[in-house]
């Protein structure tokens, strides 16, 4: 490997302080909807269980995109991308959302503690005294055993995203390749920590919503959800950043175009997974499977499902393969908006649906929609806020890293 | 051109010796490197070549736009193949699942979407791989074995490291001098002319032979398949792959080398009952008896009788009753001191009625009639034909068979009795009960007094055809 060489001559410095205070001041300002959203909650019928639903879905909304970024930081480390350098920093300040995240999922693990059911039936002796399956699910789902892997979760994240920006931000100090060396080792086995525990969190915080059903591919699912969101969010900033004035030369619209090429790569690898899931529990026909697709065909959900596959698939393949689409910042900028908002309304979709109040089956209606939304915008507020802080001072490119050269010099064939 | 028809036109005697007067293909400009490679590729575009092209050792980026190469049309093909693989599969599927074919899987509709998307998917991707590949293949213009430029000593390090502009004759704005001083203002290290090959190479005879050969044996194939097609025979058709035809089962009533007796059928083994087989635990179910009598031969004795007595005659000369008469009465005499069971062994529910209905009309009432009188069809042909040997089988509505307790009428159909055979071994024992049941409330239809019925039960039996 070669060093880069006087790579701090040619390339200045620049952070995320030279956007002025403008944007964490909006940020902040955002997450004032938190709360909003919390007394909405208390104001609508039924409305604290639909802002319970909605703080779930909103903090997993936030926390997908950050995993993806953890997964895009230690796949290039893996595969040792040379081309993805310039824009490797902001996937990893986009990887620290996990620990904001951490914070704001611990009340819902503190509420499953308590007992308390609203989200998770299993958390209450209740229920699970009246329950066969839940009893055989015992031994896993119990609030005791659901607060420790929230632990383990949270602590592996924090620790692979801290690990990949601390190493890679003493590499602009020292410009010690063997910091590359040391990453490439380790991205490995992070990648297998990375995959158990996203699977298992899929599994404990969304999949088990519903307890009775099952589906060993849904950690697939969220991980592929969450992959759409990251690319979608990196495409934004940088398009962003770039009319800014930062990062303009050194991420170029080759570097746009291949971002835009995994956004849509993996949008599809979604919709893969996604007929996989429903291929097989529709075939099968097994009561057991099927209780998860009924409640989202009736009730209105049948039409958040079939945008889903027209909004989040159909459209996006046939106007966002074309090449111009994604060397074009305006347009990447157009479809990873859309691609975002089709996400949310992916997980949306995956948890709101579990509500049950009085034995009723939740409906679409716009008390649920506005208190979503409002929770959206105000944990997504925090989480950027604490994603900006995190990264204030730091630079937003690997200025030394060895392979910068190659991703300065990067042309798509 | 025209020089080329002159010197054929005169030199048309000795073809064989046909020399063509070599033509100019075009100029080859030799490049150090790749910088000047591509500064020399935008001069020749913007000068409006249309015919040229580069070599280079390796990838060059940006030599597209040095070119001007306009982007390609690939992927149009590949999209254009890939819907075409898509169409083809969802209208296959309709066509095969949902017209030719209908058949109901687990309930799902004849054509449904979501079991057409794998196939779709495959076949999409197929037709748009086999688009980009052959696409490419046939934009290039591949395979090309042989090029003039081949020739140049020089343009062998095309592959090492040296870069090189061709300029092809064929262009409009190619003019000999005109171009060679445009190129040598290139800068390059130096500039050569291709020209066309003066002889073309003759292929080696045995090659022709040999292809010749080879299309023969590839029609070989083809022909057999036609030919096994439109013809029959009498042998069993060649297994390339063996598919279930053949199993290494054993079969019945074969010898075989396993086992020591060479019997493949293998007998009881003593002292166990094989599942499901046990029947003492039930006497009255399984043998229509209260106990089962000392001598147990007793209750398989009338159809073991009469089964001897038909093979000890030839069919011709058996009366239709009565040469035997004395042995099967004193088997009737036997089975009528057997203690038989009078109640039915099962409950009777309406349910087990319709059984015994549709049961008694599949086994019994071919011979016996549909209401049991002893003139089923079989039996009506039989008279027709003056079948000699056919002996009528008994009506239920006797004197005799109506005293028959059920347990003997399901012994009758358990092991036969006279000409009818066992049907033991077709009808489960179930079954059997409810033939019996059915049998019984035929019995009790032929004999109603007609002042018991009510009026409405009446009407309802003259209206009912």
């Amino acid at each position: 490997m070669q060093t880069s060489h006087d790579a701090d001559k040619k390339i200045t410095v620049q952070t995320l302080d030279e956007l002025g205070p403008l944007p964490l001041k909006i940020a902040l300002g955002c997450s004032v909807l938190l709360p909003v959203a919390f007394v909405l909650g208390l104001v609508f019928n039924h409305g604290w269980d639909l802002f319970a639903f909605s703080y779930l879905q909103s903090t997993f909304f936030c926390l997908s995109i950050s995993l993806g970024a953890l997964f895009f930081v230690m796949i290039q480390q893996l595969t040792r991308a040379g081309w993805s350098v310039v824009l490797r920093r902001i996937s990893e300040f986009l990887s620290l959302g996990v620990i904001p995240m951490a914070v704001l999922v611990l009340p819902i693990v503190l509420l499953s503690l308590t007992g308390n059911d609203t989200l998770y039936k299993w958390a209450s002796a209740e229920n699970v005294a009246q329950d066969t399956l839940l009893q055989h699910k015992a031994p896993y789902l119990n609030n005791g055993f659901f607060a420790i892997r929230y632990v383990i979760y949270f602590a592996s994240w924090i620790f692979l995203a801290r690990f990949f920006l601390n190493k890679s931000l003493a590499q602009d100090e020292s410009g010690d390749p063997e910091l590359t060396l040391l990453m490439e080792r380790r991205s490995g086995p992070a990648i297998l920590l990375y995959a158990f525990t996203l699977t298992f969190a899929a599994f404990d915080f969304i999949m088990s919503l519903d307890a009775h059903w099952f589906s060993t591919i849904f950690g697939v699912y969220y991980f592929a959800a969450g992959l759409v969101g990251f690319f979608s969010v990196l495409a934004i900033s940088l398009v962003f950043l770039r009319s800014k004035g930062l990062l303009q030369e050194p991420v170029t619209v080759e570097h746009l175009h291949d971002v835009g090429k995994l956004l849509f790569a993996f949008n599809c690898f979604w919709a893969y997974i996604a007929i996989s899931q429903y291929l097989l529990i529709w075939y099968a026909n097994i009561p057991e499977e099927t209780t998860f697709f009924l409640p989202r065909q009736t009730n209105g959900w049948g039409t958040v499902s079939l945008m889903l596959v027209i909004g989040h698939f159909a459209i996006p393949f046939v106007f966002f393969m074309s090449r111009w689409m994604k060397r074009n910042p305006k347009t990447l900028c157009f479809w990873a908006v859309y691609l975002l908002i089709m996400n949310w309304v992916d997980i949306f979709w995956l948890v709101m649906p579990n509500l049950a109040f009085d034995g009723m089956d939740p409906a679409v209606s716009f008390p649920m929609i506005l208190i979503n939304v409002c929770c959206t915008i105000g944990v997504g507020g925090i989480f950027v806020a604490t994603i900006l802080k995190l990264s204030a001072g730091k630079s937003i490119m690997p200025v030394r890293d060895p392979r910068l050269e190659e991703s300065l010099e990067f042309h798509n064939i | 051109m025209s020089m080329n028809k002159e010197i054929m036109a005169t030199t048309i005697e000795h073809p064989a010796e046909n020399k063509v007067e070599p033509e100019l293909l075009g100029l080859l400009a030799e490049f150090n490197d790749p910088e000047s490679l591509m500064e020399a590729s935008r001069k020749v575009r913007d000068a409006g070549y249309n015919r040229w092209d580069t070599h280079t050792p390796f990838p060059v980026h940006g030599i597209d736009e040095a070119m001007g190469i306009k982007y390609t049309i690939l992927p149009w093909i590949v999209a254009a193949c890939g819907l075409t693989g898509g169409t083809i599969a969802i209208s296959m599927q309709y066509w095969m699942n949902a017209v030719d074919y209908p058949f109901l899987i687990s309930g799902k509709p004849l054509f449904s979407i979501p079991a057409c998307i794998p196939i779709m998917f495959e076949l999409s991707v197929l037709l748009a791989a086999f688009g980009a590949f052959f696409g490419m293949l046939g934009l290039n213009q591949l395979p090309k074995l042989y090029n003039p430029i081949f020739k140049s000593d020089a343009f062998r390090r095309a592959t090492n490291d040296r870069f090189f502009l061709s300029m092809d004759a064929s262009d409009p704005k190619f003019s000999e001098i005109d171009t060679g001083e445009f190129v040598k203002s290139l800068n390059p290290n130096h500039v050569e002319e291709f020209w066309s090959d003066v002889e073309s190479p003759k292929l080696p005879r045995n090659l022709k032979l040999g292809l010749s050969l080879f299309g023969v044996l590839m029609l070989m194939p083809i022909a057999l398949v036609a030919y096994k097609r439109s013809t029959v025979t009498d042998n069993p058709r060649i297994h390339i792959i063996p598919d279930m035809d053949f199993q290494p089962y054993l079969k019945a009533q074969n010898t075989t080398t396993i086992f020591g007796d060479g019997r493949e059928m293998r007998p009881h083994i003593p002292g166990t009952i094989p599942r499901g087989q046990y029947k003492d635990d039930n006497i009255p179910f399984y043998y229509g008896l209260k106990v089962l009598p000392e001598d147990q031969d007793v209750i398989t004795i009338a159809a073991q009788d009469d089964a001897k007595a038909d093979e000890e005659k030839p069919a011709e000369a058996k009366p239709a009753e009565g040469a035997n008469a004395d042995a099967q009465a004193a088997a009737e005499d036997k089975l009528a001191n057997l203690p038989w069971v009078t109640e039915f062994p099962m409950p009777v529910t309406d349910k087990m009625m319709a059984r015994g209905k549709e049961r008694y009309r599949i086994y019994c009432s071919v011979c016996h009639g549909l209401g049991g009188e002893g003139d089923g069809l079989v039996t009506l042909r039989a008279m027709d034909l003056q079948q000699g040997t056919w002996v009528r089988p008994a009506s239920y509505h006797t004197d005799n068979v109506r005293k028959q307790p059920v347990g003997r009428l399901f012994h009758t159909i358990t092991n036969g009795v006279r000409k009818m055979p066992a049907y033991g071994p077709q009808i489960p024992p179930e079954d059997r009960w409810a033939i019996v049941l059915y049998l019984k409330a035929l019995q009790k239809s032929h004999q109603v007094d007609a002042d018991t019925l009510t009026n409405d039960e009446k009407r309802k039996l003259r209206d009912t055809k």
